[in-house]
């Protein structure tokens, strides 16, 4: 006879949190997340106190990136609280990202009389969520939590949202005794839904391909299968490129690699889409980021598509064939196509490509002058091999994915689909919490940055050694840089007023440096390693500058943009003119 | 514009209905009728009739197939 323990709502929820390895819980208490609060205060889970609850899904987010394969987990009261999660969680739904938010609820029976604080969040979150649950029943809670687990990790990883009535927290559960001994852990189950008959098709299509290109995205990264595609292209002799998302899947060294594409992309992975006759893509949504003038992508290639999502398949691209599968399932699986006959053809294919790529290279164009670029290479030239790096949206964060060169797999943190400024500085925090040994870094911009930066007190009181590099160029420059090139030159709402940031940094007793040149950059980052703690670093930088290469939306890859000669010299007059003006700032 | 009438089945569960409502409502379209129908303890069914050209229907069909309760659309038109 077992015998029978009672226990509070909230206790219980924290101890299955426990059971599903919660260690970390990016969080912010209210009303009706007080009895979870009062739970957590006897749990082994860290609960951060964020100061605002989007940095805690950023945070999150960051989180499980790193962690790859376990999920974010994210706290909030009801009303405002939930809601302040929304964007994080959009952004998790967006990049396909793990993550379990928990809300608290108003009382079961104060549901709809409009009570303080109470808003329909389940109903909120579900377009940008896999699964909501509202427990209604104490005895439900272990089976939708793990529900919630094995949904947000399974398949294509992405958000779920739990919200938990304050009256359930509070009410009472009778279970025996070694109920924990029961609680069984949700699996990861590795999907293959795949008829031979997709396989030989895919297997055809590739062995005839005279220039087949592999576009690998971030769901190699999430199915842990970098190791399986490095290898793969090294056995086929493919070519390769990736997403931005796909940053870290190769090394930026390996030869077979040609970088990233897409809007801001290197225009020779561009024109290697545009000029291959087949396409695999492994993990990619094909979005419009990427793809440019949908009707104009790859025009010559025939496309196999692998991916866990099927509703992926020809969703934004026609493909000749589909592979529902996990990657790491399908590199198992997939033959080898590789011949003496189709090997010269891909050697000269690849052969085209180097030289594709030494005529198109990222160039920075006044390296001379202190701008973005050239902060961001100094801080990698700087660096150790395997810094994580979490960046904003903007500018800097084209320029970060294309000057960083020595990403490891989920080291590379962005905000691909969603695009959420003020993504960055969370997200760092997430990842510092995933990997205490690590290096991370913040790259983000002076627009970005104070979208979040109420959370450098979180640093400070989590006693974790960020560093922030704030790219200043008072300026929100991605919006400018297109009020330039496609409105005229009509600046409008982007002329943005900063705070003093050494000196924001020192209010929130952090250590800081700012940098007016490289010299100064390069200072600044030994002070920066130097220092135990969280440390800002504040680069001013160029005002005005154009992120190149540059697909203009709703053209076609073929027609990038790339550092047209006209302009180098009409940007150098300018750019002197505005290092002129920086100096004097300085001065 | 094309008739288009779809047959869901479905997990049965509070939020079903609302989900499958969602790839209709971003589009800010109008369905021109929606009958949903328990069958089972788990199992629902969803019959929905819209007009759409065939090229957004086919993504209105994606955008289903990504639900997590979904588990099968029969073409019934």
């Amino acid at each position: 006879m077992v015998n029978k323990i009672k226990l509070r709502g909230a206790d219980y929820i924290v101890r299955i949190l426990e059971l599903l390895g919660a260690d970390e819980i990016f969080a912010y208490p209210g009303g009706a997340v007080l009895p979870i609060y009062d739970a957590l205060a006897f749990s082994k889970i860290n609960y951060i106190l964020v100061r605002h609850e989007q940095a805690a899904s950023f945070a999150a987010n960051g989180f499980a990136r790193v962690k790859n394969g376990k999920p974010g987990f994210c706290l909030a009261t009801s009303g405002p609280g939930a809601t302040n999660l929304v964007t994080g969680i959009a952004d998790a739904y967006a990049d396909s990202v793990p993550m379990i938010a928990i809300t608290g609820q108003v009382n079961l029976n104060l549901i709809g009389t409009d009570a303080f604080q109470e808003t329909d969040i389940t109903g909120i979150c579900l377009p940008i969520t896999k699964k909501t649950y509202l427990i209604k029943n104490l005895e439900d809670a272990a089976a939708i939590f793990k529900n919630a687990y094995e949904i947000s990790t399974n398949g294509r990883p992405g958000p779920v949202l739990i919200d938990i009535p304050r009256s359930i927290q509070l009410a009472v559960i009778e279970l025996e005794e070694d109920w924990e001994k029961h609680f069984v852990m949700p699996k990861k189950e590795r999907l293959y839904n795949v008829k031979p008959e997709d396989i030989s098709k895919a297997q055809e299509l590739l062995s005839k391909a005279k220039k087949p290109l592999v576009i690998a995205g971030h769901g190699n990264l999430l199915s842990d299968s970098w190791k399986e595609i490095r290898e793969f292209v090294k056995k086929e002799q493919i070519p390769a490129i990736s997403t931005l998302l796909g940053i870290g899947v190769f090394k930026t060294d390996d030869p077979l690699y040609f970088s990233w594409l897409g809007m801001h992309g290197m225009k020779y992975a561009n024109i290697a889409v545009q000029e291959s006759d087949l396409i695999v893509a492994l993990g990619i949504r094909f979005d419009d980021r990427i793809t440019g003038r949908l009707k104009d992508f790859a025009p010559n290639a025939k496309i196999i598509h692998v991916d866990i999502d099927k509703s992926e398949s020809s969703k934004n691209v026609p493909t000749a064939a589909f592979i529902n599968a996990d990657l790491k399932l399908f590199f198992e699986n997939f033959p080898t196509t590789v011949t003496e006959e189709n090997k010269k053809d891909r050697n000269t294919w690849i052969s085209y490509l180097n030289s594709l790529r030494e005529e198109y290279p990222i160039k920075t164009v006044n390296p001379e002058i202190f701008n973005m670029m050239v902060a961001i290479d100094t801080l990698e030239k700087h660096s150790p091999d395997d810094i994580i790096v979490a960046t904003d949206v903007g500018q800097h964060q084209m320029w970060a994915g294309q000057y960083l060169n020595k990403i490891e797999p989920n080291h590379f943190l962005t905000s691909g689909g969603l695009g959420s400024m003020g993504f960055g500085f969370p997200a760092a925090m997430g990842a510092q919490a995933a990997a205490p040994d690590k290096h991370v870094w913040c790259i983000t911009g002076d627009g970005s940055f104070q979208m979040n930066l109420q959370e450098l007190i979180t640093c400070v009181q989590e006693k974790w050694p960020i560093k922030i590099l704030v790219l200043d160029n008072n300026y929100l420059g991605m919006v400018r840089q297109w009020q330039e090139q496609f409105y005229a030159g009509n600046y409008s709402g982007v002329d943005i007023l900063n705070p003093d940031y050494c000196l924001l940094a020192k209010a929130y007793g952090i250590e800081s440096a700012q940098a007016s040149n490289k010299e100064e950059l390069v200072e600044g980052l030994k002070k920066a390693y130097s220092t135990k703690g969280p440390f800002l670093l504040h680069a001013k930088v160029l005002k005005e500058d154009n992120v190149l290469p540059m697909v203009a939306p709703g053209a076609s890859l073929s027609e990038t943009i790339y550092y047209p000669s006209s302009q180098i010299k009409t940007d150098t007059k300018k750019k002197e003119k505005d290092a002129k003006e920086l100096l004097a700032h300085k001065m | 514009m094309q008739k288009n009438c779809w047959r869901i089945k479905c997990n049965h569960t509070p939020e079903t209905l609302d989900r499958i409502m969602v790839p209709f409502r971003k589009r800010g379209m109008a369905l021109e009728s929606v009958e949903y129908k328990r069958q089972s303890d788990f199992i629902a069914f969803c019959l929905v009739e819209f007009d759409e050209e065939p090229e957004n229907a086919s993504r209105i069909l994606k955008n289903l197939q990504r639900t997590v309760d979904v588990q099968d659309i029969e073409i019934l038109n």
